[in-house]
This record gives structure tokens, C-alpha cells and sequence, in this order.
């Protein structure tokens, strides 16, 4: 693909992620301390995977001998190690890490858990090169995952039963969860 | 012409997907705040994630049928070809495929064509056996949660120079008696017109010139040129290369040896070449197109078969047919090709020198000190007088010496020497 045809889909992902780091930052002056850390990591992070979308990949002319590609400059090998980075994940840490950071709001956390999902699903479209078309398959699990998420905030706006039985409750489910989602990928 | 290989088998390599690996990230990420932080919405965050990752695929294929037709035969500089690919058994998973270019190969945007065949163009900068790069190609589940990669070497492929624009040639006085298309001194049977002369029995009433006749009284003929052949012996200097790669003093030769063979080959002459590298190989003088391929393929691919530089005492005398215009396509910095140009002009050779020399020793960068700058200036004065001394003792002993930019046609630098004929003895 060439620069001009990579364009388009790294500005579509770096509008996605400011969205997502602006709704899991605001209110800037709500949350604890050590928000703005975190804030500039997860805009450093929205910088980098547009950048590394941006940067020459595959299919585009590499017009230089090859004694000048061994004595690439320091520059450039640094760039092509931290562009390998896996800066879409460490922005979803990021943001999530920004939510946390605010006082509980969970019809705000389910918004921005589909906001996620979209920046996710919009850097895979990037990086393949792919129409949206390509989702069609999903869109059924997507709508049952909103559902889910939507009653997830609803109960967790519901008034809280005792401190101690709640969170036992919610560890478990958690712990489960996570054990189904490794199960989930370790065949891979 | 085009070619297909035979299909070969690939084995692919499944790994996570990006977007698996981001969906993962986000679940576990979630799953760990709600418990740390106590906040059920984490925990509903996580849900999307999760549910995206269930589809399971069982049946990804472990390995593909790899088709690649490619150009068989050579291209040349700044042309584009392309690489055809077909992937099959693959099934239901979607395909990307992208041509990694090797060094010197510009490759354009991979397009699936209505039959089922990749198109990826691609373009060599730079002439030589160049390697294309390898095709890549990325298989991805229809859940878009595992992806397979693998690549295919191409093969390489010859590309040729781009031969420079040359139109007006060099031409002997005296031309060996083989029929051409250049006019001879010699009169003969060709069509342009040398003079008249006085009729003798035997010759043709039809060549009777009558208003010459009637001017003398007696009868007039007219006489035409001969039409004869040349032969061009082209000596290629590629024994030294300075300057920028792509436009440096090999590149230009090769460039100019491509031009001048193809314009003499054009004319019906009787080219040879004579290739002063490494080693020295040459063709001896042939016409017509096998000629040219086989002066095409020497000037592009070193096969290393000819004899070693420090071995040869002089040129061949095969390659070197009396009568032969010797055009000489060099930088002039081997003190062993000078030499042998002046053995040439003691051979009684027409000589013609096209330099290409380019560039000029670098004197370095602006942390140099003030006095090691003022040397490194003295030393490149130095050097260009010497160069200046190698080219006016070859014009002393009757070299023309011309200079070549690389950027215009070869007309101009010919043009003193291609108006008339270039005078020689045999």
C-alpha cells in the first residue's frame, strides 16, 4: 500500500483513539492523582500506533543497495523496534487505566468499553487494509456483548448490597471470566 | 512472454491476530481493575471482549497451493512488469498479499484480478540480475482471531539498461568492403549520389547522365557510392565505479555501451564489445539481433568467465578487427586502460574516448580543520590536473576525448565526430 493509501485509515484510528482517551479522561480535574501520567502515556501510545500505521510497511519501494540498508541508522533501527511495540494494547490498558482513575460512572464506562472496541476494530482494518464489510460476522456477537455491557452498568447502578458479599461475588465471576478468555486464546 | 511455475505447497504459520490480541488485552485488563478496584462496570467491560473471542475455528488449513507466474524474459530499467500469484487452499480464510521489494525493486499495490490471480507490479531501478523480494502472504479466519503468514522467494529477474538516445553515428573514412548502409568514399552500387564519369562500353545506358552529355559532347555516367558495413568495437570500462549508485561511472558506461551497440547494430554494422572489468571478456564484432542480446546479457550479468584484469598484457586481438572504429566508454581512471588505448592508437585503431566520469574525490565534511581542509583542496586540485594531463596526452596522440553527462543523448557529445567522417588508416 502507498503512503497516500495509508493515510486515510491511520487519521480514522488517531481520531478513534482521541475520542477514546478524551471520554476516558474527562473530567480532567475528577479523578485521583496520577492522572496525568497516565494521560500522557495513553496520548503517547494514540501517537505511536498512528505513527506506526503511517510508517512504510510492506509493498513499498525500498530504492537503496543493500550495504545501505545493513548501515541503517541508529534512528531508524530504534524506530522499527518501537514501532513493533504493541501500542494499540498498551493504550487500551491506558484508558482503562484513566477510568479507574475517576469515581465510579457506569453507564460512562459502558460507552467507553464500546469506544475500545471500535479503535481495536478500526487499527485491524488499518493494518489489513480491509473494508468494514469484513465485521459483518460480528455483528451479532457485538450486539449481545452491548447488551451485556449495558446490564452490567444498569447493575451497577443498582443500590449495593453489603461491601463484603458483592465483591466476593464479583471476584469470583472475574476470575472466571478470565480463565475463559485464556482458554479462549491458548488454542491459537 | 510469461511463464507459470509449478504449484508448490506452503505450510503456514496460525498466530493470534492483532485484534485478538487487543481483545484479550482489554478483557483481562478489565476483568483485573474490577477486582482490584471493586467496580462491577469493569467487569461489564470486559463482556464485548469476551464475546468477541468465543468464535472458534477448528479448521484452519496448515498449509496452501502457491502458483507464481513471473516475466520470463528481461525488462529493462524504469520498466514495469509484474508477478502474478494464486493462492489456493485456503478455504474460507480471506487473503492479503503484498510483494516485499528487494534493494533496487519499487513495488506498487497488489490487485486481485476477476480470475483469480494476484497482479503485483513491481519496477527495477537499477539494471543487473536483481533479486525481486518475496511475496507475502497473510491468511485471516473469517473471525478475524488468527492469522497465517508465509512467504515466497521470487525468482529474480535480468534487468537491462536503459540503453541512451543515440541517432547521428561515427563513421570511418575507409570502410571494410562489406556490404551496409553507410556511403562509402569507394563508388559502387548503393543510391546517393558521388559524380559523373565518361561512359565505357559495359556500363549501364540507364546511368547515362543526358544533360551532362549534351553539356561535354560526349557521354556522361553518373556514379553512386558504395554502401558498405562498419565495424564498431565498443570498449566498456567498468574496472573502477565511483560515484552516486544509480548514476555512477558503471551505470553511465553500461548505459552509453547499451545506446552505441543498439544504434550501430540498428545501421547493419558489425558490433563487438570488449568489456574492461574485473576481467576481460569480450564478443567479437557480429550484426543483427542475437548479437544484441548477446552484447546485452555481457554488459548486464557478470559471469565471471572471462580473464582476470591483472592477467591480460593487451587486448585481444580477436575482438579487435583491422578497420574497426573503437569507441572507448570509460571514466579513464585505470592506468592499465590508458595504456592500452595507447597500444591501440600505435595499432593504427580509430579511437574514440566517451567519459564518463562523474565525480570528484570528496573532501570530506565540515569537522575537518581549517589546515586539513586547505589539503584535501590542494589534493583535489591535484587530482583534477592529473585527470586534465590523461585526457590531453590522449587528444597528443589523437584520441578524441568527448564527455558524457548521463542525462542527454549521446548525440551531443558525438556530434564533432558523427557530422563527417572520422578520418582512418589502415
Amino acid at each position: 500500500m502507498t503512503i497516500a493509501g495509508r493515510v486515510r485509515p491511520a487519521l480514522i484510528v488517531a481520531a478513534v483513539a482521541a475520542v477514546v482517551i478524551a471520554w476516558a479522561a474527562v473530567p480532567a480535574g475528577g479523578g485521583r492523582a496520577g492522572l496525568k501520567p497516565v494521560l500522557i502515556a495513553a496520548i503517547a501510545c494514540a501517537l505511536f500506533t498512528a505513527a506506526g500505521l503511517l510508517s512504510a510497511g510492506p509493498g513499498v519501494a525500498q530504492i537503496q543497495p543493500g550495504y545501505a540498508r545493513r548501515e541503517e541508522s541508529f534512528l531508524s533501527r530504534t524506530w522499527s523496534s518501537v514501532r513493533r511495540l504493541p501500542w494499540p494494547q498498551a493504550l487500551v490498558v491506558a484508558s482503562l487505566g484513566l477510568e479507574a482513575l475517576h469515581p465510579s460512572r457506569p453507564w460512562h464506562s459502558a460507552v467507553l468499553a464500546v469506544l475500545i472496541i471500535g479503535f481495536l476494530l478500526a487499527v485491524h482494518l488499518a493494518e489489513a487494509a480491509a473494508k468494514p464489510s469484513v465485521f459483518r460476522p460480528h455483528l451479532p456477537l457485538l450486539a449481545v456483548g452491548l447488551g451485556l455491557a449495558v446490564l452490567s452498568a444498569g447493575a451497577a447502578m443498582l443500590p449495593a448490597l453489603g461491601a463484603a458479599s458483592g465483591s466476593g461475588l464479583l471476584a469470583v465471576i472475574a476470575a472466571i471470566a478470565a480463565v475463559v478468555a485464556a482458554a479462549l486464546v491458548l488454542p491459537l | 512472454m510469461l511463464t507459470a511455475g509449478p504449484q508448490r505447497t506452503v505450510t503456514v504459520t496460525w498466530r493470534l491476530s492483532g485484534l485478538a490480541r487487543g481483545l484479550v488485552t482489554l478483557a483481562l485488563a478489565a476483568l483485573a481493575l474490577a477486582v482490584i478496584t471493586r467496580r462491577a462496570e469493569f467487569a461489564g467491560m470486559a463482556a464485548p471482549a469476551l464475546l468477541l473471542l468465543t468464535p472458534h475455528q477448528p479448521s484452519r488449513p496448515e498449509s496452501v497451493g502457491v502458483m507464481l507466474t513471473v516475466a520470463a524474459g528481461q525488462v529493462t530499467e524504469t520498466e514495469q512488469a509484474t508477478v502474478l500469484a494464486k493462492i489456493s487452499g485456503h478455504g474460507d480464510a480471506t487473503l492479503q498479499v503484498c510483494l516485499q521489494p528487494a534493494a533496487w525493486i519499487a513495488a506498487g499495490t497488489a490487485a486481485l484480478g476477476d480470475d483469480g490471480w494476484f497482479r503485483l507490479p513491481f519496477r527495477a531501478e537499477r539494471w543487473g540480475l536483481r533479486a525481486v523480494g518475496v511475496l507475502e502472504v497473510i491468511l485471516r479466519d473469517r473471525w478475524r482471531l488468527a492469522e497465517g503468514r508465509l512467504i515466497v522467494e521470487l525468482p529474480p529477474v535480468t534487468c537491462m539498461p536503459l540503453p541512451a538516445r543515440l541517432e547521428s553515428l561515427v563513421v570511418l573514412s575507409k570502410l571494410p568492403v562489406r556490404l551496409g548502409e553507410h556511403a562509402a568514399r569507394a563508388t559502387g552500387e548503393g543510391v546517393e549520389f558521388a559524380g559523373i564519369r565518361e561512359f565505357v562500353p559495359g556500363d549501364r545506358q540507364r546511368r547515362i547522365n543526358w544533360p551532362a552529355t549534351t553539356r561535354r559532347g560526349t557521354l556522361q555516367l553518373n556514379t553512386f557510392s558504395a554502401e558498405r558495413s562498419q565495424v564498431t568495437v565498443i570498449l566498456m570500462d567498468v574496472s573502477t565505479d565511483v560515484g552516486t549508485v544509480g548514476l555512477s561511472t558503471s551505470d553511465l558506461a553500461v548505459r552509453a555501451t547499451a545506446g552505441i551497440a543498439a544504434a550501430y547494430l540498428a545501421a547493419r554494422d558489425r558490433v563487438g564489445l570488449i568489456s574492461f572489468g574485473r576481467q576481460v571478456r569480450w564478443i567479437t564484432p557480429a550484426p543483427g539481433r542475437r548479437q544484441a542480446d548477446r552484447i546485452m546479457t555481457m554488459i548486464t550479468v557478470d559471469h565471471g568467465d572471462g580473464e582476470p584484469l591483472a592477467a591480460v598484457t593487451r587486448l585481444p586481438s580477436a575482438a579487435l578487427p583491422p578497420g574497426a572504429l573503437i569507441v572507448v566508454v570509460s571514466p579513464l581512471l585505470s592506468l592499465r586502460l590508458i595504456e592500452a588505448l595507447r597500444e591501440l592508437r600505435e595499432r593504427g585503431f580509430a579511437t574514440i574516448v566517451l567519459d564518463v566520469l562523474c565525480a570528484e574525490p570528496d573532501i570530506g565534511s565540515g569537522h575537518l580543520g581549517s589546515r586539513d581542509r586547505a589539503m584535501a583542496k590542494m589534493a583535489r586540485r591535484v587530482w583534477r590536473m592529473e585527470q586534465d594531463a590523461i585526457r590531453f596526452s590522449l587528444r597528443e596522440l589523437g584520441i578524441p576525448v568527448t564527455r558524457w553527462d548521463g542525462q542527454s543523448s549521446l548525440d551531443e557529445p558525438f556530434a564533432p565526430y558523427s557530422r563527417r567522417v572520422m578520418v582512418n588508416r589502415e
